[in-house]
């Protein structure tokens, strides 16, 4: 045991030596201890907004915030100057570090399977690159967190998705197996043969399947039981699901599966996420009762297609006022793949445009999406314990002329650069020696 | 004024019956001639009922480059009569607007949008943009693919958009012509046509001719070298075709009966194209390409009116601006292909500030709702790389640039003396997110008011669908 303490002894005395050592190179973005002073403080905990508010952060964790917070004179101090500061937000349902190019490059494309036999037991925990130029690009527009999905392919069962850190350093997963996703929309519909009914047969009979034998698994060892149709890693994998402690996350729009869904939870005592619940604010009293939460994106307004013929503008308010937890999904652009996802706060604007109040919004990017994928007991808010992802803004955050001046993720000061501004300063730059803007020189 | 209106219709009207007689004849028909129509889907747009008024107080954003603090704004007979810092309001017989703590843009203008064509909601049966059976198809037009009871077009104008163009996919070399519509509701796409506006040519590079006919159809263009082979040998046909007319009109001032060329549609599109009658909107991303186009666009002498998407004009923003074209771009959208990889923020930015012509396109039914926040955002990220461009400068973006590139600069896009009234009021800065149009007015007519259902067009579609409705 003494031995243990030591060891930790001597590390945190290496981490606060770097610091310092640091600190006087005058490039301490690494140091321990780290505050933001003077900020205008989105804390979403039980200590409100905060002025003029210090936030500590040691070790990659909030330590302390408030206004009468202590900065240690070892502390590197970013001063936010009365502006604002907000947890670093979250993007709901995206494919951050799985996909790079989606169109005319599936050679990059790991978020889905069109062959193969894996559906429930995918998991996309080993498709992960944390190395994508889309993280940094995401990152400094604020966001620090995504859930990373797996997209329907072959089986309307998608497989488990991840909660990410948008960190700099070799890993980004945070919590693998965050949920299970399975598709109920067209993309679903198509993969269970073209019907709706076939669709929700499919997601029955597997859930039904791996309850049988998640209760009878001695009998399935003898080889006992009627046969199964799925392989034992499928209802390995949904066992969670059935037993009630990993949420099922399920991507639906029309009212009637949403009451279906609804009539599920029910019955059998699962955790759901909906995705997506273009028309649940038709049933948006029922959620809130059943305490279903919706994951929803807030530009979408139009009637694209028949699961999606109530979409209004008004949704995200509609639920929000309804006491049903929303949280963000999307892009500006609409587009899929990795690279809009991170100006998640112009989104959460037009949400507040459109009814929902501020502060809910700004929750739906932060502390709702960590209650809903269950992680709230390590990201956000700002309060002591929490995992320093923190965000300094240079304005209004959801508007969309607004930018991050500082984001920390876990701690880590992380430097606003991206492929994106790369390429900008080399073309922006005066290039007096008439050499190809390849050359640095 | 009214007289203005009537005349500046009966210009374009003029205009318009010139540019057809060019593309079919070049010269007045004599009796024994055979003859092209000239307007064979003419338009049958006629303005809203409307009432002259004016607006006081208000904060007006030209879309020609000025702002203007507490400006009135007069509108009479549906043209904009009067404008400026110091205009007193009408005493009498007009209606006054009190525009205070509101701002006046023209209406907003999209020169990419595929409603209508491929209309919400997205089933096979309203996938019409996309003539995929060869890759040229110069010779369709997309006004005939277009349904007009699409939702979208109404989404758009409670954006503020007053007019969009409606383009073919970019599926094909040569995709088709494209349509100008107003965006008022209508039963017919010919009652939304913009009277006078020129035809377009939707033409595409890169990526998605290749893999529609290469990768998928096994046929050319299967490769870049081979788009540009496609590009050529058509325009070396619409010359030989522009030849063969222009012989047999010869033969025919010369009083001889010679037998009347055959009419190709397609052809008849690119010999518009080499008059410089229908303007050319290229659908290109990478800044090698686009520099090969206008290579392209000098070898058989026609220009191009804008290059659509771009991510990548900020690499050759001179070269943009030496040739006069302008780069129709998204503030906010890249990375999803290849050759979308090189896109970046402060794309529109560096392009105004080489002196070209900067535009915020949508391509999207959701996108177009929301130019003025695209265009915001551009501004921003422009100003935090060390390029500051005024609001006044970056409403062009979305107002009388793409009114330009289209060829209808002359009569919307701005708000000046006799033009038409196509304006937005907005609640306040139209760049913030919480500023939504408060009233939409085309040709001085109120076509959409956030605080009137009545006015808030309904497509027959959404009638007696029962999931928009309120519940109990």
């Amino acid at each position: 045991m003494s031995g243990e303490i030591n060891m930790v002894r001597i590390f945190s005395m290496t981490l606060v030596l770097c610091g310092v050592i640091v600190a006087a190179a005058g490039a301490n973005a690494d140091a321990a201890t780290l505050a933001i002073s003077d900020g205008t403080v989105f804390t979403l905990g039980s200590a409100g907004k905060l002025e003029h508010a210090t936030v500590l952060v040691e070790d990659g964790k909030i330590k302390a915030v408030g206004t009468a917070v202590k900065i240690p004179s070892d502390a590197r101090v970013i001063e936010a100057k009365g502006r604002i500061v907000t947890p670093g937000l979250m993007n709901s349902y995206t494919d951050l570090a799985l996909d790079e190019i989606i169109e005319n490059a599936k050679q990059t494309v790991d978020s889905r399977t069109e062959k193969g036999s894996t559906a429930a037991s995918f998991d996309v925990r080993y498709g992960l690159n944390a190395n994508s130029p889309a993280l940094a690009v995401a990152r400094i527009e604020g966001l620090t967190r995504a859930i990373t999905a797996p997209a329907v392919g072959h089986s309307i069962f998608a497989g488990a998705g991840a909660e990410i850190y948008l960190g700099d350093g070799a890993d980004v997963l945070a919590t693998p197996r965050i949920a299970m996703f399975v598709d109920l929309t067209s993309a679903g519909r198509e993969a269970a043969g073209g019907s709706r009914s076939a669709a929700w047969a499919t997601m029955l009979s597997g859930l039904e399947e791996s309850r049988r034998y998640d209760q009878n698994r001695v009998a399935y060892e003898r080889g006992a039981q009627a046969p199964y149709s799925l392989k034992r890693e499928e209802l390995e994998a949904l066992g969670p699901v059935v037993r009630g402690e990993l949420p099922l996350a399920i991507l639906a729009n029309r009212e009637s599966d949403i009451r279906n869904i609804i009539a599920l939870k029910a019955e059998r005592h699962l955790k759901i996420v909906l995705i997506g619940g273009a028309e649940a604010w038709r049933a948006a009293h029922e959620l809130a009762t059943a305490k279903i939460p919706v994951v929803l994106n807030p530009i979408d307004d139009l009637p694209g297609s028949f699961d999606r013929i109530g979409m209004t503008s008004s949704n995200a308010a509609r639920l929000a006022k309804a006491g049903v937890m929303i949280a963000f999904y999307g892009s500006p652009s609409f587009d899929d793949g990795p690279y809009g996802v991170g100006k998640i706060a112009a989104l959460a604007g037009i949400a507040v445009s459109n009814g929902v109040p501020w502060t809910d919004a700004l929750e739906a990017m932060t502390a709702n999406a960590a209650r809903i994928w269950g992680i709230e007991a390590h990201y956000g808010t700002i309060e002591p314990g929490k995992d320093a992802d923190l965000v300094v803004w240079d304005g209004d955050p959801l508007e969309p002329s607004s930018a991050p001046v500082s984001v920390l993720i876990r701690g880590s000061d992380i430097p606003l650069v991206s492929r994106q501004t790369e390429l900008r300063d080399r073309y922006l730059k005066a290039n007096p020696n008439h050499l190809p803007p390849a050359y640095s020189k | 004024m009214g007289v203005s209106i009537q005349m500046t219709t009966a210009r374009l009207a003029a205009l318009m019956f010139s540019a057809y007689v060019g593309i079919a004849m070049g010269a007045a028909p004599s009796q024994s001639e055979v003859s092209v129509p000239l307007d064979p889907y003419p338009s049958t747009y006629h303005p809203l009922p409307s009432t002259s008024f004016a607006i006081a107080h208000v904060t007006v954003l030209t879309g020609a480059g000025t702002r203007m603090d507490d400006a009135t704004v007069l509108i009479e007979h549906g043209n904009i009569t009067a404008v400026g810092e110091r205009v007193a309001p009408p005493s009498s017989g007009v209606t006054v607007v009190d525009g205070t703590g509101k701002w006046l843009t023209p209406g907003l203008i999209d020169v990419h949008s595929h409603m209508g064509a491929e209309a919400e909601p997205a089933v096979s049966a309203h996938d019409n943009i996309n003539e995929m059976t060869d890759p040229n198809t110069a010779g369709v037009w997309v006004e005939h693919s277009v349904w007009p009871q699409d939702p979208a077009f109404a989404r758009a104008l409670a954006g503020g958009v007053t007019t969009m163009q409606i383009l073919p996919g970019s599926a094909n070399l040569f995709g088709g012509r494209s349509v100008i519509l107003k965006n008022v509701p209508a039963t017919t796409v010919q009652a939304m046509k913009f009277p006078g506006a020129p035809y377009g040519l939707k033409m595409a590079c890169g990526e998605n001719p290749d893999r529609v006919y290469g990768a998928e159809q096994k046929r050319a263009p299967m490769t870049r070298m081979g788009s540009f082979m496609g590009y050529r040998a058509a325009f070396i046909k619409a010359q030989a075709y522009q030849r063969k007319w222009d012989k047999y009109r010869e033969e025919v001032a010369a009083g001889k009966s010679p037998d009347p060329p055959e009419r190709d549609l397609g052809l008849e599109t690119l010999v518009g194209v080499l008059r410089g009658e229908i303007l050319v909107h290229m659908h290109c991303y990478e800044a090698d390409e686009m520099a090969e186009v206008i290579d392209l666009s000098r070898e058989f002498g026609f220009h191009i009116s804008a290059f659509h998407h771009a991510p990548e004009a900020y690499k050759i923003a001179n070269l943009l601006a030496a040739n006069h074209i302008c780069a129709a771009i998204w503030a906010d959208w890249w990375g999803f292909k290849m050759e979308a990889y090189d896109g970046i923020r402060e794309n529109l930015a560096m392009v105004e500030s080489a002196g070209a012509c900067a535009i915020v396109h949508s391509d999207s039914p959701i996108a177009i709702q929301h130019l003025n926040l695209a265009a915001a955002q551009a501004v921003a990220d422009g100003r935090r790389a060390g390029i500051d461009i005024a609001p006044e400068k970056a409403i062009r973006w979305i107002t009388l640039n793409p009114a330009r590139a289209l060829g209808i600069g002359g009569r919307t896009g701005s708000i000046e003396v006799g033009k038409a009234a196509d304006v937005v009021l907005w609640g306040g800065d139209p760049f913030s997110v919480y500023t939504h149009a408060e009233q939409v007015y085309i040709d001085g007519a109120l076509v959409y008011d956030r605080a009137d259902p009545a006015y808030q067009p309904l497509s027959d579609f959404e009638l007696g669908q029962k999931a928009q409705r309120a519940l109990p």
